[in-house]
């Protein structure tokens, strides 16, 4: 159900493993056309979350939109070349297929990526071809699950920039989870914090982010406050 | 490292092969008797008797065949099976006690029981096929668990249709692992079919002119047939190396 078309609303998730439950009805409204940013302890069920979204999870009485995912790691098959990768997950002739996968790596600057295999792309530029795949894939959602982690600082936030450049484009509604309060701070137009409890997981924080993007950087004294306040209460979880 | 890998990979089998040869030699010098052991030239003179002989190269052709078409039928029902359990667990579980009987039966008493139900030139079929099914089985079934789960829930995640999934992740990521298993089952399956001649007799096959041999104790020509069958083994056994050779290069594995 949409509220005036301006969120995607995400409706009574429940989830158990065993006796342990992750999510109970848990709901939420995710902005249209916005960055929302998960945070939250380890366990708290932020993967968990993007992989009953995304289908991957089944879910009782939920049925999962068409999502766009883009994992921690690349996740290219490895016996096809990165336009292969992309060309995949399209339908339609393969010669269509292709030609709409070429465009999008030529428009992400990924031209010289298409006839190579993910073992000889780097791993920043594999990750790219990635973020490629995801937002070329025709989807409600798109899903992020740590996408940065494991990099170096610097790459981390060249593909930061890269991808706000290019998500920018055509703003996909994204759900966004991470471990790091800045990059939070970095890409979301919404923070959201959830924790886990016996009662399965509950949004214990919600603040919309409006600072123009390119704005943002440390010493800033907004992203200084709110990197405080969000540090503040991740400690305590 | 292009003359260590030549050390390696040429120089040591042939060292290896040239150190069996000669403690034979020897041995069979120090015995003095063909019927016992036959000198490696004696052999090899049988052998290339047996080459000229036109019943060899029948006999040959028809325990390939047997080889073959058992193999074939066992692996395309082992993959079939296989694919069934990986899309049903309850099938998987059901299967599973039938695969383990298979597996534990002592290969004499399947030849022996087999040997009492079917007819001599049929025995070899059945043998072959219930001892290696298992096997294949296990390998297929194996090879599609090990699909890396990962690039599974990518493929979920995307809607990948179940055609592309088999096509550009199932068959890729399995060929390697299960043409290693082939490449050992076949070599197996020529042990097995030839065995079965042996003990049903079969009519123009590599078993039934080796069980002649022995009971003339024709020693020489004996090992000349064995020397063909392990021959016919060392062919099979190359051209699925080969086979994934070529399939390595066109998936780029990595």
């Amino acid at each position: 159900m949409q509220t005036e078309n301006k969120t995607f609303d995400i409706k009574n998730i429940s989830v158990e493993f065993g006796t342990n439950c992750v999510f109970r009805d848990f709901s939420l409204a995710l902005p249209k056309g916005k960055i929302t940013c998960v945070l939250g302890p380890s366990g708290a069920g932020k993967t968990t979350l993007l992989k009953v979204l995304g289908g991957i999870l089944p879910a009782k009485d939920f049925s999962a939109p068409k999502c766009s995912f883009v994992f921690q790691d690349h996740r290219l098959l490895p016996h096809l070349t990165a336009l292969d990768n992309l060309a995949l997950v399209l339908d339609g002739k393969k010669a269509e297929r292709r030609e709409r996968a070429r465009k999008m790596l030529a428009d992400m600057e990924l031209a010289e990526a298409e006839n190579l295999f993910p073992s000889e792309l780097s791993g920043g530029m594999a990750q790219r071809v990635a973020i490629a795949r995801g937002l070329l894939f025709d989807a409600d959602l798109l899903l992020m699950d740590e996408p940065f982690k494991g990099l170096d600082l610097a790459l981390q936030e060249r593909l930061i920039k890269y991808f706000i450049k290019y998500w920018e484009e055509n703003r996909r509604t994204t759900v966004f989870v991470t471990h790091s309060i800045l990059e939070a701070i970095l890409v979301a137009d919404r923070i959201i914090v959830i924790d886990g409890g016996a009662d399965g997981a509950k949004v214990l924080y919600e603040k919309d982010f409006d600072l123009p993007r390119e704005k943002r950087a440390l010493g800033q004294p907004e992203v200084d406050a709110l990197r405080k306040e969000l540090h503040d209460l991740l400690v305590t979880l | 490292m292009e003359k260590k890998r030549l050390v390696y990979n040429i120089l040591a089998p042939i060292v290896g092969c040239a150190v069996f040869i000669a403690v034979w030699f020897i041995v069979a010098a120090a015995i003095g008797k063909s019927i016992i052991l036959p000198s490696p030239a004696e052999t090899l003179s049988s052998f290339f008797d047996l080459l000229r002989d036109g019943k060899f190269y029948l006999a040959l052709g028809k325990t390939l065949a047997r080889t073959l078409v058992s193999f074939s039928i066992a692996f395309v029902l082992a993959a079939f099976f296989a694919f069934v359990s990986t899309v049903s667990e309850f099938f998987k579980k059901a299967f599973s006690p039938i695969t383990v009987i298979m597996r534990v039966l002592p290969t004499i008493s399947i030849i022996l029981l087999v040997l009492i139900w079917f007819k001599s030139a049929t025995a070899p079929f059945v043998i072959t096929f219930i001892v290696i099914f298992p096997m294949l089985y296990t390998t297929v079934l194996n090879a599609a668990e090990n699909v890396p789960q990962e690039l599974l829930e990518m493929c979920r995640a995307y809607r990948v249709s179940r055609g592309k999934r088999l096509l550009n992740l199932y068959i890729p990521q399995m060929t390697p692992s299960v043409l290693t298993g082939v490449s050992i089952t076949l070599s197996f399956s020529v042990k097995l079919t030839v065995a079965a001649e042996v003990l049903a007799s079969t009519q123009k096959s590599m078993g039934r002119y080796m069980a002649q041999a022995s009971a003339y104790v024709e020693t020489p020509m004996l090992l000349a047939w064995t020397l063909a069958a392990i021959l016919l083994g060392f062919l099979l056994e190359g051209l699925v190396l080969l086979v994934k050779m070529i399939l390595a290069r066109r998936y780029h594995a990595n």
